[in-house]
């Protein structure tokens, strides 16, 4: 079982990572990076930029239990 | 190339025909079970959030808006990355408490029928044109495969084969409760074969038809207006919007909730999908571009929408065209099939089985067979409901518009969800009144503008025109302002409305916090529960689910005890609510299984549910609450591990805590009497207990006790817990401790046996010669008689070599019974003549060596009586004696004296020997302490003299005077009462 503080360790990266998800996909940084790249698949470096932390956070926690 | 319409028609039917197969195999074992619980499966059967919408309709969604199409699955990776803190919950709350749709969901936290009923209608009404769509999209691709208008029987044989598919899929056996491993294999299977068929499709576009990823490259360069639409429409578009339809679809579509949560098999597959299934999403969306740029490049002549169909035919390939048709077929079918299930589960448990039962006198027969054909009917109306939908919409609809209607339709969920995980204080008021306000700004700014523009109604409302916003996309601005108005409705009317008691105790559970058990039932035994139930359910259905409940809490039919009876209740309420829905099954249980509320809760009840719930949410305990659990462990273990025997009693007398020591003494384990009334216990513990609890006194010493036929001895404590709460009514409890002497008992029985024959082996030589003088008195006097003729003279010798023989008899019986203590249950307690006593004792002595030359006066008076055992009593004065004859000169005098004060006797032993000096003193009542010689004395003397007179509660005291003598002054209560007394009081003092 997780102690309290490993606990909101976890709740603290799962946070902190969906607020970077919306800094990349869903703020005026968004707007940003669409405006200025000139390559077709940056959308899907930075979706799979995000999907490698979900799943570094989710292996994490996962060792931590 | 062109397709006949009867060979798609036959294709579409095989796959389904395969996908069915998958299906059977998985739930017959073929396929093992491993496969349906691995997480890969779990992700890619998540993967039926990739309608045809997705197949078909991404790519004519990115030639009018860009990369906007991504949002759908950006939206669905962001929810899945707020996994542990958003999925994980909802997944706990619907496996913990069997919820198997989103209106069962609301339904147990608003505990209210409206809600269920509401939510339901909602979500109906707002699926329906997604399922349109599914249709739309099938019809369009045969078209485009066939180049001929397709008949409207068509779609209609394409709607009657998916109710087909839908039944044997999801309704084809009576307990329609169990998770569909064969249904989330086949998806699975479904999902890959979308995936595989994409890909095809994109990798044909890139080398088919680009020549390689140079060409397309080339191709780019040459139209750079190709990535300028792709980007541009991002800052204009309804990006933002599009993002939070997006997140609220990834776990509130119907279909999304079914697969995600109802048919999860293995709860630790969930994080695995929290990064897999965006990552299936981003290799599913990967190919969309490629073939945008194909269709853009080498115009199919098809609708951008079907491209994906269209460029294939490029290809000459009639097997590639028709992968990518079977590919759409399979996106459309999986999506109708588990949306379809959802949304009749849903209509089963909060439209159709309420009305039912409330007009229901009679118990149903077999109700798991009425559940299936009606669960079997609601699949048909839902499917032909659909297909009535797409008969009255234009033909041309974007199939991307059509299915973000029913995405903003799905949002009106959002702010409900986030209040039943995270605002307690949310009532039902609150959350229908932001429904059905988000619910009318829905219909009017996007239902009722689709029907007038398929030209159903003419109603002239424009609510975009009306509030300014003509302009505005009109998905954004649904999305907007039916959310604002959700929310602010939700939230006010929460905060001016109060939740009632259920509500509260349903969003305690919700929050995972601590539910102190309530109320006694009123049922005495699991029969009892199925003949109550069968009443309503029918006497089958009542007795499979008690069964089930039983097996599931591992109890057996013979429970009686009314704390695990309602364990029991509970249990059938929620297995119930995975048959027929959260509120009917509380509603059931609540009529037929009925439970007192206000009784007073027993303790032991209490106690062993807190300490349930507080193990499930030791994780979650923080601060405060936290160190207060590790304090309560710390205390328990401690109760747990003492090697006293601890016992306590609630104030019913129901046994509350039965540490380990406990369990080990009377072979009973906390399990078995935890809760039980202390005569329920069998013999001898309960009368044991009970005497011990009803006695006045707080402590019993050496209490002897048979169990299973031997004997044990215990020292039993007791003391009142007083009840903290002054308003309370209940008295409080007790706290017994039992104590067992029974090893000690027996070693100091064996001592005192040891001690007794050292003290006859000391004699023994003394014995040997006071055998031996009448021995050889006797053989000179029977010399003589052989001779002897005067009868006179034979008559006198026959008497004195009678006298002798009782002198040896007398030795022989005194040495037998000295050495013949006996056990400690089998000393009888008579009156004793202490004079006598002493007597004896003094004989005893006399047969040593030493003895002989001491002069022994017994003083002591004939009449005194104490009541005990004789042996024991000679013991003490043999010891005595001999202690006082060993420290004397030859010739010295030995006194022994007797005095009655106050209902005690008085022993004095005086001698005029070297004494003890006073640092020697405190040692003598040591074992094994001696001053003389190896092998002329145990140590072992004093010691068991003390536990003699302790055991009769007893005094013993030395006076000692070196070089002039020692006097030792025994007390010891002349009776039974007053010994006892004197027990207590000195264990008292000593405690």
């Amino acid at each position: 079982m997780l102690s309290d503080q490993e606990n909101g360790h976890s709740r603290d990266s799962v946070v902190l990572l969906f607020l970077f998800g919306l800094f990349v996909f869903f703020s005026p940084f968004t707007f940003w990076w669409a405006a200025t790249t000139s390559v077709w698949y940056l959308p899907y470096l930075l979706w799979l930029g995000l999907i490698g932390l979900i799943a570094w956070v989710a292996h994490r926690h996962h060792h931590d239990v | 190339m062109t397709f006949e319409l009867w060979t798609l028609f036959l294709a579409g039917v095989a796959y389904l025909l395969v996908l069915f197969l998958i299906a059977y195999a998985a739930e017959r074992g073929w396929i093992p079970s491993s496969v349906a619980r691995h997480p890969l499966t779990y992700v890619l059967s998540l993967g039926v959030y990739a309608t045809s919408w997705s197949y078909y309709g991404s790519v004519g969604f990115a030639q009018t808006q860009g990369f906007s199409f991504l949002t759908i699955y950006l939206g669905v990776t962001l929810a899945f990355a707020l996994t542990p803190v958003l999925l994980m919950p909802i997944l706990r709350l619907t496996r913990d408490y069997q919820l198997t749709s989103l209106a069962d969901l609301f339904a147990f936290r608003y505990r209210n029928q409206a809600t269920g009923v509401l939510v339901t209608l909602f979500m109906l009404v707002g699926i329906l044109p997604y399922i349109s769509l599914q249709i739309l999209a099938v019809t369009a691709s045969v078209r485009s495969l066939t180049q001929v208008a397709t008949p409207s029987v068509l779609a209609f044989g394409f709607c009657v084969t998916l109710i087909l598919f839908a039944i044997l899929f999801g309704a084809r056996h009576a307990s329609a409760r169990e998770k569909h491993e064969g249904l989330v294999v086949a998806i699975a299977f479904e999902s890959a074969v979308k995936l595989l068929a994409l890909g095809a499709v994109a990798v044909f576009a890139v080398f088919g038809l680009f020549g390689d990823v140079g060409g397309m490259g080339q191709w780019l360069v040459r139209h750079p207006e190709a990535l300028k639409a792709l980007y541009q429409p991002m800052q204009h578009g309804p990006w933002m919007a599009l993002m939070v339809l997006a997140f609220a679809a990834a776990f509130l579509l119907p279909r999304q909730f079914h697969m995600t949560f109802t048919e999860n098999i293995e709860p630790r597959t969930l994080p695995f999908a929290a990064w897999g299934f965006p990552l299936f999403l981003l290799l599913l969306n990967l190919p969309i571009v490629p073939i945008l740029w194909a269709g853009a490049a080498f115009q199919p002549g098809t609708n951008p929408d079907y491209y994906v169909l269209g460029i294939t035919l490029k290809s000459g390939s009639a097997w590639l065209a028709t992968i990518a048709f079977l590919g759409g077929v399979s996106a459309a079918s999986a999506m109708m099939i588990v949306e379809t299930l959802a949304l009749a589960a849903m209509c089963l448990n909060h439209l159709i089985l309420p009305m039912s039962f409330s007009a229901r006198e009679a118990p149903y027969e077999n109700l798991y067979q009425r559940l299936l054909w009606w669960r079997r009917l609601l699949i048909a109306v839902i499917i032909l409901a659909g297909y009535g939908f797409y008969l009255l919409l234009e033909a041309n609809q974007s199939l991307v518009q059509l299915g973000l209607i029913s995405f903003v339709a799905v949002a009106q969920f959002l702010p409900g969800i986030v209040g039943l995980l995270f605002w307690p204080r949310a009532t039902r008021t609150g959350f229908i009144g932001g429904l059905l306000g988000g619910g009318l700004v829905w219909v009017l700014a996007l239902l009722v503008p689709l029907f007038e523009r398929s030209g159903i109604v003419h109603t002239g409302v424009n609510l975009q025109e009306w509030l300014g916003a003509g302009g505005e996309d009109a998905i954004a601005f649904g999305t907007f302002w039916s959310l604002a108005v959700n929310s602010l409705l939700f939230v006010g009317l929460s905060v001016f409305t109060r939740p009632t008691a259920e509500e509260m105790e349903a969003s305690r559970a919700c929050a995972r916090e601590m539910l102190p058990p309530r109320g006694v039932v009123a049922a005495l035994s699991p029969q009892q529960f199925a003949d109550q139930l069968a009443r309503i359910v029918g006497p089958q259905t009542a007795a499979r689910e008690v069964h089930q409940a039983l097996v599931d809490l591992e109890m057996n039919d013979n429970e009686r005890r009314p704390t695990q009876l309602r364990r029991l209740r509970e249990r059938i309420e929620r297995n119930l609510s995975g048959l027929i829905g959260p509120l009917l099954a509380r509603m059931v249980v609540n009529d037929r299984l009925q439970l007192d509320r206000a009784s007073p809760l027993a303790l032991a009840d209490t106690v062993r549910s807190l300490e349930e719930h507080l193990e499930e949410s030791r994780s979650r305990l923080q601060g405060l609450a936290a160190e207060l659990d590790a304090l309560r462990r710390y205390h328990r273990q401690l109760l747990q591990e003492l090697p006293l025997a601890v016992c306590s009693l609630g104030p019913d007398d129901e046994i509350v805590v039965w540490n380990h020591a406990m369990e080990r003494l009377s072979s009973l384990s906390a399990r078995e009497v935890s809760g039980v009334a202390l005569s329920g216990l069998h013999e001898p513990w309960d009368g044991l207990l009970r005497g011990f609890v009803d006695a006045q006194e707080q402590h019993l010493y050496k209490l002897q006790v048979n169990i299973l036929g031997h004997p044990r001895w215990f020292n039993l404590y007791k003391a009142a817990i007083e009840e903290q709460n002054p308003l309370a009514q209940a008295r409080g409890g007790m706290v017994i401790l039992i104590e067992d002497l029974t090893e000690r008992q027996t070693l100091e029985a064996e001592l005192a046996h040891t001690e007794r024959l050292a003290s006859i082996g000391r004699l023994a030589a003394g014995v040997a010669h006071e055998i031996g003088n009448p021995l050889t008195g006797i053989a000179s006097l029977a010399q003589n008689l052989r001779d002897e003729s005067d009868r006179t003279v034979v008559q006198e010798s026959i008497a004195l070599i009678q006298e002798q023989i009782r002198r040896i008899a007398d030795i022989v019986q005194s040495l037998v019974t000295f050495a013949h203590g006996g056990l400690p249950s089998e000393r009888a307690t008579a009156p004793v003549e202490i004079a006598a006593c002493v007597e004896e004792a003094v004989r005893l002595v006399r047969l040593s060596r030493a003895g002989k030359q001491i002069t022994f006066i017994n003083r002591c008076d004939a009449d005194t009586v104490l009541h005990g055992d004789r042996n024991r009593l000679v013991q003490v004065v043999v010891n005595l004696l001999t202690n006082a004859g060993d420290a004397s000169r030859p010739g010295d005098t030995v006194e022994v004296r007797s005095q009655v004060v106050d209902e005690f006797l008085c022993i004095e032993v005086v001698d005029q020997g070297s004494g003890i000096p006073e640092e020697l003193r405190e040692r003598v009542f040591e074992p094994f302490f001696t001053t003389k010689q190896p092998g002329a004395g145990t140590g072992l003397g004093l010691p068991l003299v003390y536990n003699i007179v302790s055991d009769y509660g007893g005094t013993i005291a030395i006076e000692s005077n070196p070089g002039h003598g020692t006097r030792v002054l025994v007390r010891m209560p002349l009776t039974r009462e007053r010994r006892d007394d004197r027990i207590s009081a000195s264990q008292t003092e000593a405690v």
